[in-house]
């Protein structure tokens, strides 16, 4: 791939990964890492042992998956870094933990070698969306251990940007720090650039959307969904883009800018789309489970990871020949999201897809929950700047979903702004805890 | 009601027979509030027991806001209200005690509420006059001048309230009913204020009335659970608004 140095001044598509590497100069790479990482990984030698060499790619097939849960059971009986470690700790240097709920916090290590890769794969995606050397890229995340802040910020080193930090203020900070600094391209979760934009009308601060070009997302679903999409295109005046990564995995999607949607960079991890249940590939056109192997990172290796991102298999290039598989509406949902109402499958975010088509809708809640006859019942709470079209709404789910929703509308400002990853659906079935769902994605 | 009047009397002491009495006498002779009984010594000499024994009756009816007295020249003891109104006005005051002791909650009155609004919205869908339905239209196109108006949506919702409760011409389920307005509303409306969206409310209505005014008492039940079930779901969103 064609990204590994900064030069300046050369055609952003240049830069990018031009095809994605045959079968069998993956599969020797994958050899390569895995004959590695086996000799002194403790955590992977008890899964890899017997089945290496792989015959092929498919062969992968054969290796067990690795869960978030797998990773967080390790770090818990050998605290705190566990031993999916394929070094002794003096060569790592740097160090992230997911932001995931309490009790399921992962830490990954990483050594200089994986960081550079780390910073090539974001240096991609920034490529992707055509940002350069003449770019000032603002980072609204915070300084926390969370990887998104250090990787883009890397990532906007690698293609020359200027970063602007924006960790450390609020929101109105943020936009006046965005306004004199010219920034011209933002990177927030979905949901915080719609905040953001609101924070700016309600405060007379439009003018900091103007030097803003574009605005990459990630963190959660909906920087694909064309209603999310629009808008925040709407309300920045600014192009939308999309990518996508774990702290345990790596940044494994780059944004289509020509055609929406994300890439898989599959000339850097070996990609799976399977059924969460069966385990077994889907079909071209159905949806399943995105299951990554990297192929280059060594530290911390993962295999057959289970991202828990819900992604359609689908079987089509993008329009503009950019390589690796095209994911349009890009992440789809979360697998440990998706809930079973009377029967059909739901997705909360193929609700809020729907709700973003209205304008005027705020913050929003969704909660199932059993009936007193145990009928399984969808509840959603939403602010509306608009209250009449409620009953559209109820009638668009209906008729996209055939899902019958129960529309509770509120004032604008009720409910808790999520200004990070979003919390918005709970769960009450009498058959489950009452927990509020939805992992903290990295 | 117990099975045997007599032995219930003699359980009862003499002022709680002379309330009853007296009690029977408003009912017979159809006395409407503000129609005089007679001063105390008439009504002692009336039911033929003494001064004290009369006064303990007439607190136990004040009690249940059936009576009161007034001083003075032209004074006496006067009806205060009929027996449903005193029905609804104890039922009233009990609800009111219970609520500022906390000893019952909101999400409790309003289950409660469903389960007398609900069927009397049928009924008044049934037996709705011309003149009835006129009177309801009226009211909601006054909501429907400035749906945004939080105090005037507030004033058309519990007067609709009542309405109905009257149309649908049951006198002691309109009494068992009155704590909704009297009680319930204000600091209901109070808690809400910052969730409720108005102009849903309004379509709310629109759907009751409508209903009453077509004589379709199903879609008008169905309409009245929608709006009060979004009071219900208001007061949870707002307890819910600080999990998040």
């Amino acid at each position: 791939m064609g990204a590994r140095r900064r030069v300046r001044g050369v055609a952003v598509e240049q830069q990018l990964p031009s095809t994605v590497p045959a079968d069998e100069e993956r599969l020797g790479r994958l050899n390569d890492l895995l004959a590695r990482v086996v000799e002194t990984n403790a955590f992977q030698r008890e899964r890899l042992r017997g089945h290496l060499p792989l015959d092929t790619l498919a062969g992968l097939a054969d290796l067990p998956f690795t869960t978030k849960h797998d990773l967080v059971s390790d770090q818990a009986a050998h605290p705190p870094f566990g031993t999916n470690l394929t070094y002794p700790l003096e060569r790592y240097t740097h160090l992230h933990q997911t932001s995931g709920t309490s009790g399921t916090t992962l830490r990954v290590l990483d050594t200089p070698e994986d960081w550079a890769w780390w910073r090539r794969n974001i240096g991609v995606v920034f490529r992707a969306a055509g940002v350069g050397a003449d770019d000032r890229v603002a980072l609204a995340y915070s300084f926390g251990p969370y990887i998104q802040f250090w990787a883009s910020y890397e990532g906007a080193q690698d293609v020359g940007a200027m970063v602007i930090a924006l960790g450390g203020m609020d929101s109105v900070q943020r936009l006046q720090t965005i306004r004199d600094y010219g920034a011209t391209t933002l990177l927030c979760t979905p949901t915080y650039a719609v905040h953001l934009a609101r924070v700016a009308e309600q405060s007379g601060l439009t003018d900091a959307l103007s030097s803003v070009e574009r605005v990459v997302c990630t963190g959660e679903p909906g920087g694909s969904i064309a209603s999310v999409r629009r808008q925040i295109q709407l309300g920045w005046g600014a192009r939308c883009l999309d990518h996508a990564g774990l702290t345990e995995v790596g940044s494994f999607a780059y944004p289509c800018d020509s055609c929406g949607g994300m890439h898989l960079r599959e000339d850097e991890f070996v990609a799976e789309i399977l059924d969460p249940e069966t385990g077994e590939p889907v079909p071209d056109g159905a949806t399943g489970e995105l299951v990554v192997t990297a192929l280059a990172r060594s530290g911390f290796p993962v295999v057959r990871y289970r991202t828990g991102d819900v992604v359609e298999s689908h079987p089509v290039d993008c329009g503009a020949g950019h390589p690796g598989r095209w994911l349009p509406q890009g992440i789809l949902g979360r697998s440990d999201d998706m809930v079973v109402i009377r029967g059909m499958n739901v997705f909360p975010s193929a609700i809020e897809q729907i709700l973003r088509e209205f304008d005027g809708v705020g913050e929003f809640r969704i909660t199932f929950y059993s009936d007193p006859s145990a009928m399984d019942e969808v509840k959603l709470e939403v602010e509306l700047a608009r209250p009449l079209e409620a009953r559209a709404i109820q009638a668009q789910l209906r008729q996209t979903l055939g899902l019958r929703v129960r529309i509770v509308p509120l004032k604008p400002g009720i409910l808790p702004t999520q200004i990070g990853k979003a919390r918005r659906v709970a769960d009450l079935r009498s058959t489950q805890p009452a927990v509020v769902r939805r992992e903290g994605r990295a | 009601m117990s099975a045997d009047p007599h032995r219930r009397a003699e359980r009862r002491s003499i002022s709680e027979q002379v309330a009853d009495s007296i009690r029977v006498y408003m009912q017979q002779h159809e006395l409407q509030p503000g129609d005089r009984l007679g001063r105390e010594e008439d009504l002692a000499r009336q039911f033929g027991v003494s001064r004290p024994t009369l006064r303990e009756a007439l607190r136990l009816l004040s009690s249940s806001h059936l009576v009161r007295a007034s001083k003075g020249p032209g004074g006496g003891i006067f009806v205060a209200a009929t027996a449903e109104e005193g029905i609804g006005r104890t039922v009233s005051a009990s609800v009111a005690s219970m609520l500022q002791a906390q000893s019952i909650t909101i999400d409790e009155l309003l289950e409660t509420r469903m389960l007398f609004e609900v069927p009397l919205v049928g009924l008044a869908a049934q037996r709705a006059t011309d003149a009835d339905v006129e009177r309801l239209h009226a009211l909601l196109a006054e909501g429907e001048s400035r749906p945004d108006d939080a105090a005037l949506v507030g004033s058309v919702d519990e007067r609709l309230h009542r309405e109905i409760s009257l149309i649908a011409g049951n006198r002691l389920a309109a009494a068992f009913n009155a704590w909704v307005v009297e009680v319930l509303q204000p600091p209901l409306r109070e808690l809400v204020a910052p969730a409720v969206v108005e102009s849903v409310v309004v379509e709310q209505h629109r759907d009751i009335v409508r209903a009453i005014g077509r004589g379709d008492p199903a879609a008008a039940e169905r309409a009245m659970r929608e709006h009060l079930v979004y009071v219900r779901d208001l007061v949870a969103a707002i307890d819910g608004a600080g999990d998040g």
